[in-house]
């Protein structure tokens, strides 16, 4: 396959996945952000940060997927179009599971702080965890491009 | 931090009698309290004034017990009540009326002008006026309901007059018109139809002639013209009804302004802020232990304030008291009492405490937030353009800061207003990093990267971390280490305040454990040489980590179980590494920082730092992005790297706050 070719798959696959995975994120957790700051809105601001994370999966995409495009002159043989799609496979795949994580423990976090808000410190653990899987995916998929 | 001692305070008049109560303040006094309250904002609403606060607070009358003043209150505010009572009969009236109007206009699909014009009032009283008022609006709306049937009757005169001069068939002349005043009599209808049905009777018969025609032409103008009429008729009658709702309204603001009702106003609302002291006074006294003549608290003192404290209360029970000092036993929660951080720093003191309190024994870390939170805030965020736009806004935020009432502003607003000096620290850490890693507003090419120092593989500054990603990574783990050091070593000094030295040991081989394992990744080139740590390097390896590892599961297994020793060294183990590895997200959101205004910048056409004209609204578009969604992404990810990784090394956060009781 064209070199070319095979690299801006890496960028679609990568800025795909990302928006895709920061979408979800956002959906799960923003209904139950409304849900808890119309019971108790001065918690808005502390777990704001879900929606942040979630939202950051989409600019590590565009990131990769900048990358990738800037760096298409020098994409010439077969071998750097296969880095440059596993590369856009490595952000938008690590990015759709950090986003499981996020939608999953991002509204837990909120309705526990909700009764609880001294279990935040604990309960946003889970989250921050699985918002550093996304960063690793990052670091490796930035590595394989350069 | 405070040491507070808890006084035993027994108050005693004349002997001790009676049980203990559960609550000290009767019933009676409580509800008299909330029914004042209760009553003056009642009061306030008919009188359609705002419950506001008022900004020096009335003193209390002065009578020895809560009841006598309480009783004194109800006095003034039936007094007040009574002047109050014609002014919120007027003001319902008019508002009544007012309504009415209004509704009325709505029916008659016409809004009401919201501007109104200040006429003079006539010299009678208000309520009169009202009354007046009434009368005409209701002859108002009879008379449109009249000119709307007189409407409807003449269309439909006039379409029978088309049908009959249809069949006529006759041509159209100029045909004198009769005078009618509008809304003509019923007598005129009546009239005109009864010969209008002559006419058609006789135009089925067949017996047309010329007297006809000329009469139906004569009914024809005559009803055309009145309905001419009727819309200026209309508009007349709903000018005068706009009229009277400016004269209602009049009557509202006359009334509104009258001194008398001011001074009402002014009572109802220094009543309510009485009322609302006495509250909080009903509330503490609930907390006491009381019988009929002896009143018994505990109480946090801080140890400086503990003689002055002391002093007062004997003072105010002329000496018939007992006060029983008791130093805090290890079970207690002592409050901790937190340091007022200058107005500067008030954010950093906002983004720790949202962790928890700190506890009397432990260093209050808000200080130390507010040097690594703008350093690890200015790494991710390097760059001197956009750096320096985070500072000038920060400096304009400080500039305003004491002009403007923190409390009268909306939520984010205050966030930014707090947060002021954080904007400042940050960016002057951003414009720092930007130097050192050659960054404006992107890496344009304007600045060349200065290197500030070179440690061993470890560069700080002095590349391109877009072209270098390594270069940066490592960079990023050298700023965890030195992080989680400073972390360790606040958690030892910790541990003496506490008086914990076995903790404090662990401590120190945790700091040996780090940087050893740091050492021996930087000597055999990173983790994926793991096997010739233990080949070659198996005594370094022995010395650096095992032996730190050993002895914390030593001192820990002396204190508790030996596998509780082990459970906590692979704990820490796993932690040394997973906390240091986690301080790589500093490079990658470092190059999604400059990947971001790389892509602006190209899009832009920037070429080796000549900013062209035309380049400058993408560049203002870029950085807007940049400043806004990453900006708070970078924000976010500090605040992580601290919650997470820096501060649960040293801090517990599970303090409480001493709040002292205050009242006048």
């Amino acid at each position: 396959m064209d070199p070319t070719v095979m690299a801006s798959i890496g960028a679609a696959v990568s800025i795909i996945g990302s928006a895709i995975s920061a979408s979800y994120a956002i959906l799960t957790c923003a209904p139950a952000l409304a849900s808890v700051t119309s019971e108790k809105p001065e918690l808005g601001s502390k777990l704001l940060i879900a929606i942040i994370l979630g939202e950051a999966l989409a600019i590590y995409g565009l990131l990769i997927a900048f990358m990738i495009i800037s760096n298409l002159s020098t994409i010439t043989t077969e071998e750097a179009g296969l880095r440059a799609i596993l590369a856009g496979i490595t952000m938008g795949g690590t990015a759709a599971t950090a986003s499981v994580g996020i939608s999953y423990c991002g509204p837990a976090l909120m309705t526990a702080t909700v009764e609880k808000p001294e279990s935040y410190t604990v309960n946003i653990l889970g989250l921050v965890l699985s918002e550093a899987l996304a960063i690793y995916g990052l670091l490796i998929a930035f590595m394989l491009n350069v | 931090m405070g040491v507070a001692h808890s006084i035993n305070v027994n108050r005693e008049r004349e002997s001790f009698e009676g049980l203990l109560e559960e609550y000290a303040v009767p019933c009676e006094v409580a509800d008299q309290c909330s029914d004042i309250l209760t009553r003056a904002d009642y009061q306030l609403e008919k009188l359609e004034q705002k419950p506001e606060e008022l900004s020096d607070k009335p003193p209390l009358p002065p009578k020895p017990t809560l009841k006598e003043i309480l009783d004194e209150m109800e006095k003034k505010l039936s007094e007040t009540e009574d002047k109050a009572q014609p002014f919120i009969e007027t003001i319902t009236s008019s508002s009544n009326l007012a309504r009415k109007i209004d509704q009325t206009l709505r029916k008659w699909k016409k809004n009401r002008k919201t501007d109104f014009k200040s006429t003079s009032l006539p010299q009678k009283s208000p309520q009169e006026t009202l009354l007046n008022a009434g009368q005409r609006l209701t002859e108002l709306e009879r008379r449109f309901a009249e000119i709307d049937t007189t409407a409807t009757r003449c269309s439909n005169i006039v379409s029978r007059t088309s049908q009959i001069s249809k069949s006529l068939k006759f041509n159209v002349k100029e045909v004198p018109i009769q005078k009618v005043p509008l809304p003509p009599g019923e007598k005129f209808f009546a009239f005109i139809e009864a010969r209008l049905s002559e006419i058609e009777k006789a135009l089925t018969a067949n017996k047309s002639n010329e007297d006809v025609t000329k009469e139906v032409l004569t009914i024809k103008a005559t009803v055309t013209h009145l309905i001419e009429q009727v819309p200026h008729a209309k508009a007349d009658i709903i000018k005068q009804t706009l009229e009277l709702r400016n004269l209602v309204e009049m009557i509202k603001q006359s009334i509104r302004t009258n001194p008398e009702l001011k001074a009402v106003h002014f009572d109802l609302l220094s009543l309510r802020e009485m009322a609302k002291e006495i509250e909080e006074l009903i509330k503490v006294e609930s907390n006491m232990g009381r019988c009929g003549t002896t009143v018994f608290f505990e109480v946090w003192v801080p140890k400086a304030q503990l003689e002055k404290v002391v002093e007062e209360i004997k003072n105010i029970a002329k000496g018939k008291c007992v006060i029983e000092e008791v130093p805090p036993s290890s079970k207690d929660v002592v409050p901790t009492v937190i340091k007022p951080v200058p107005r500067f720093f008030e954010a950093f003191e906002k983004l720790t405490f949202s962790l928890g309190y700190p506890r009397p024994e432990e260093i209050n870390p808000v200080l130390l937030m507010a040097v690594t939170f703008p350093f690890l805030f200015g790494i991710m965020f390097a760059d001197v353009g956009q750096g320096a736009i985070l500072l000038a806004v920060g400096l304009i935020i400080l500039y305003f800061r004491g002009k403007v009432d923190i409390n009268k502003v909306g939520d984010i607003m205050r966030y930014f207003i707090v947060s002021g000096g954080l904007f400042v620290l940050c960016g002057t850490s951003a414009i720092i990093f930007g130097f050192l890693f050659g960054e404006f507003f992107g890496p344009s090419g304007v600045l060349h990267p200065i290197l500030l120092a070179e440690i061993g593989p470890f560069q700080i500054g002095g590349f391109d971390p877009m072209h270098e990603p390594l270069g940066m990574l490592r960079f990023a783990i050298l700023i965890g280490v030195i992080m989680l050091s400073l972390g360790l070593v606040m958690r030892v000094v910790n541990n003496f305040k506490k008086r914990r030295p076995k903790n404090a040991l662990i401590s120190s081989f945790w700091i040996w454990l780090l940087l050893g394992g740091f050492f021996i990744w930087i000597y055999w080139g990173g983790i994926s040489n793991i096997t010739r740590w233990f080949a070659e390097g198996i005594f370094m390896f022995l010395g650096l980590i095992a032996t730190p590892v050993a002895l914390i599961c030593i001192v820990t297994a002396t204190s508790g179980s030996i596998m509780e020793g082990i459970d906590f060294s692979i704990e820490v183990l796993i932690e040394s590494l997973d906390h240091t590895i986690s301080f790589s997200r500093l490079a990658a959101l470092f190059l999604t920082h400059t990947a971001l205004n790389y892509m602006f910048l190209i899009i832009a056409g920037v070429e080796n730092g000549v900013f062209t004209l035309q380049s400058i609204p993408i560049i203002i578009v870029g950085s807007i992005l940049a400043l806004s969604i990453e900006g708070l992404v970078v924000f976010v990810h500090c605040l992580r790297l601290h919650w997470v990784e820096l501060l649960p090394e040293f801090y517990s956060g599970k303090g409480v706050p001493y709040d002292p009781l205050k009242v006048k």
